[in-house]
C-alpha cells in the first residue's frame, strides 16, 4: 500500500517537472486520462465482485489509452469529433461501474447488518 | 486489502502514470488558459484601438478650433499694436517655414505603386520573394531628396507633412512618417516649379529609372494647384534649448 501512494507521490513529482505539453496536444492526454480513470474505475468495480483479473486490467488501461488518443488522432483528421464519442463511453462506464460498486457494498452492508440481526 | 504481493509493482506503475498525466495535465491547461484568454483579448484590444482613435479624431477637432480661436487673438492684438502686428507676421512666416500652415501651389504628383506586373515577375523568376516588390523607405528618401534638391518648396506623402523633423521609416510591411503607418500607393505631392521638378526626376539614371528597376510603378503628375495638409502634431522640443549669442563668444 506505502509503495502505491509513494508511486502516486513519484508521479505528481515528475509531473511537476516535466516539461508541459503543447496546448494542440492537451486533448489527447485528457482523453488518456479519462480512458485510465475508466479502467481503473472497471478495476474496483471487478475487484469488489471478486472478479478481478490482473491481466485483463493491466492491458484494458493501457491499450484504453492508445486507442483513446489514436481515435481522437483519427478523428481530427478526417475533422468528425470521434473525441466526444470516447469521451461519452468512458464516462457512461465511469458512472455505471460507481453505481455497480454503490450497490455491491450496500448488498454486503445489508447482508451483513442482517445475519448480526440473526445471530441476536 | 485484497491486494496479493505480486500485483503491486504493477499497480504502482499504474498509479504512477495516471497521478504523472493529470499532473502534467492540469499543469498544461493552467498555462494555456492565459493564452486563450490572450487571443480574446485580440478583439477587445481592437475595440479599445478603434475608442482611441475615435477620441484622437475629437481630440484634434479641439486643437483646430484652439487654434483658429488663438488667430482671432493675434488678429485682435495686432490691430491695436503695430509691433505686435510685425510679430505676427514673423511668427506667420515661420510657421510656413515649420510646416504649421497649409500651402497650395503648382507642382507635381509621384505615384510610388506596387508593380502591376507582380504575378508575371514572380512567375519568370519561379518563385515569390515579397522583397523585390514592396516599396522601402529608401526609395522615398530618394524621391523626397530629389525633390528637395530641385526646389520643391513643401512635400507631403499620403497627406503627412515632411517637416525638418519627419521620419521616413520602415515598420513591418509599412512605412511610418510622422508616427503614422502609411502603405503603398505612396502619393508624394510637392510644390514647386512642375516642369523642373519633373524632369529632374525623369533623369536619365535618375531616380524614376533606378526606382523602376526595383520594380515599382512610377507615376508623375504635373499639376497647377496642389494643397499641401499642415503637420497636425504639436512640435516639441525637451533636451534643445536656444543658444544667445553672448554665451558663444565666452
Amino acid at each position: 500500500m506505502v509503495v502505491i501512494i509513494m508511486a502516486c507521490l513519484l508521479g505528481i513529482a515528475v509531473g511537476l517537472w516535466a516539461p508541459v505539453i503543447p496546448y494542440e496536444f492537451a486533448r489527447y492526454s485528457a482523453i488518456a486520462i479519462v480512458a485510465a480513470f475508466d479502467s481503473i474505475m472497471g478495476a474496483l468495480n471487478a475487484s469488489i465482485k471478486k472478479t478481478f483479473n490482473m491481466k485483463i486490467f493491466v492491458s484494458g488501461f493501457f491499450v484504453n489509452i492508445v486507442i483513446a488518443i489514436g481515435l481522437t488522432l483519427l478523428g481530427d483528421n478526417l475533422d468528425v469529433n470521434i473525441f466526444l464519442a470516447a469521451i461519452f463511453v468512458f464516462v457512461t462506464r465511469i458512472f455505471s461501474n460507481f453505481s455497480s460498486i454503490r450497490r455491491e457494498l450496500i448488498n454486503k452492508y445489508e447482508s451483513k447488518q442482517t445475519s448480526k440481526n440473526e445471530t441476536k | 486489502m485484497f491486494l496479493k504481493n505480486a500485483y503491486i509493482p504493477i499497480i504502482s506503475l499504474i498509479a504512477f502514470v495516471t497521478c504523472f498525466l493529470i499532473t502534467l495535465q492540469v499543469r498544461t491547461i493552467s498555462k494555456s488558459n492565459t493564452e486563450i484568454t490572450r487571443l480574446k483579448n485580440e478583439n477587445e484590444l481592437r475595440d479599445e484601438i478603434n475608442e482611441w482613435k475615435d477620441m484622437y479624431e475629437s481630440i484634434s477637432y479641439k486643437v483646430s478650433d484652439l487654434e483658429s480661436k488663438i488667430n482671432d487673438y493675434k488678429n485682435a492684438a495686432s490691430k491695436t499694436d503695430s509691433t505686435i502686428k510685425i510679430l505676427n507676421d514673423e511668427i506667420e512666416d515661420l510657421q510656413v517655414l515649420a510646416g504649421l500652415t497649409e500651402l497650395k501651389g503648382s507642382g507635381v504628383i509621384v505615384t510610388l505603386d506596387d508593380t502591376r506586373a507582380i504575378n508575371q515577375i514572380a512567375a519568370d523568376a519561379g518563385y515569390y520573394d515579397p522583397n523585390v516588390f514592396v516599396i522601402h523607405d529608401s526609395d522615398i528618401l530618394l524621391v523626397i531628396n530629389e525633390l528637395r534638391a530641385a526646389g520643391s518648396e513643401a512635400i507631403s506623402i499620403n497627406g503627412q507633412r515632411i517637416t525638418a523633423n519627419t521620419e521616413i521609416r520602415c515598420v513591418g510591411p509599412v512605412i511610418q512618417i510622422n508616427g503614422i503607418r502609411l502603405t503603398a500607393p505612396f502619393k508624394i505631392s510637392a510644390i514647386g516649379a512642375p516642369e523642373t521638378l519633373a524632369s529632374s526626376l525623369k533623369l536619365r539614371g535618375g531616380i524614376v529609372d533606378q526606382i523602376a528597376q526595383a520594380n515599382i510603378d512610377v507615376i508623375i503628375e504635373k499639376s497647377d494647384l496642389i494643397v499641401i495638409p499642415k503637420f497636425d502634431k504639436v512640435i516639441e522640443f525637451k533636451y534643445a534649448t536656444s543658444v544667445d549669442a553672448e554665451e558663444v563668444k565666452e
